[in-house]
């Protein structure tokens, strides 16, 4: 389903908005899972965004500028004997988004119970 | 980054799950550039971990399991969206704009073209004697036409390596089908010039 570029789709907003609250918390950047975890006690669920889901949705956003991500360093991994993690932050442009989303949708309308569906 | 890598133990059949996972992205991500393909595992490897690190502490290895089955099958539709995006973007760098053929390529591409050009000047100028029955039958019509064919894909090699690669050996085929005698001469270069650009496309869809 084409739409237009700028917009956002619930997923993507629930994101933002997970990133958002996160860094108010003092996590400035989170790993994909954090993400997902925090995606499900926001939308108040009992399953975890899937992975094909929760990991196109950050790379579009990735690639749409509102985020941006890096990967751990490997001594890090390495330090704590698990996988690399990638880590995602939210930008400006991100910021911008989710602000104009939060404009043009009705009010009372939940963002967050959209997106957990997924 | 480079292959799955075994996970930290969480039990057994969040274990499976965990390799059913692992499985299904070995598999969507299959032809795909290394990076692409690295980078998707690496993400989806880290996932487990930290999953299987949370599970740890409020479930048993069966609630993994299960989290982990249902995540993999609710993905699927996504995972095999981003696998057709990937595979038309892979597709777009390696035969599009992005394509281009080296020096030495383009050097052997010009001597074929030169040497189908003479070949075909010589059929055409076959075609028009009044006694082509020295060497009769469909073959001074079928050598022209396919050198011609063959000299096209050439001049199409030079914007659309694959295609231009396809006609000109297809054409190449035909003529020395025509011309048995010169097989020798028309059909090394062609297969050549294929086999270099097989293993430069390779490259780039690797380092792509």
């Amino acid at each position: 389903m084409r739409r237009k570029p700028g917009t956002l789709v619930p997923l993507e907003t629930a994101i933002l908005d997970a990133l958002v609250e996160l860094r108010r918390h003092g996590v400035p950047e989170a790993h994909g899972f954090l993400i997902a975890s925090e995606l499900r006690e926001l939308g108040d669920e009992r399953r975890l965004t899937a992975y094909g889901t929760l990991y196109k949705a950050l790379e579009r956003l990735d690639d749409s500028g509102a985020l941006m991500s890096r990967w751990e360093e490997p001594d890090i991994a390495a330090l704590e004997r698990r996988p690399r993690r990638r880590y995602y932050r939210i930008t400006l442009v991100g910021e911008a988004s989710l602000t104009a989303d939060r404009e043009s949708r009705p009010l009372g309308v939940p963002v967050r119970r959209e997106a957990a569906a997924t | 980054m480079t292959t799955s890598r075994p996970l930290a133990p969480a039990g057994r059949p969040a274990d499976l799950a965990a390799a059913a996972v692992q499985a299904w992205v070995g598999l969507y991500t299959r032809r795909l550039p290394r990076a692409v393909a690295a980078e998707r595992r690496a993400l989806i490897d880290s996932d487990l971990w930290d999953e299987a690190q949370v599970a740890g502490l409020i479930g048993g290895s069966g609630t993994l399991a299960r989290q982990r089955v249902s995540r993999l099958v609710r993905g699927l539709p996504d995972d095999l969206t981003w696998r057709l995006d990937q595979g038309r973007a892979t597709r777009r760098a390696t035969q599009g704009g992005t394509m281009r053929i080296s020096r030495v390529e383009a050097v052997l591409l010009a001597s074929i073209g030169v040497i189908y050009g003479a070949f075909l000047i010589v059929s055409l100028f076959w075609l028009t004697q009044p006694d082509p029955d020295r060497w009769g039958g469909w073959g001074p019509f079928g050598l022209s036409t396919s050198l011609a064919v063959g000299v096209a894909g050439l001049v199409l090699a030079f914007r659309w390596p694959i295609i231009g690669f396809t006609l000109a050996v297809a054409g190449t085929l035909v003529a020395a089908a025509a011309m048995p005698w010169a097989w020798f001469i028309l059909l090394p270069l062609p297969l050549a010039a294929l086999y270099r650009l097989g293993r430069s496309r390779s490259r780039q869809a690797v380092a792509a």
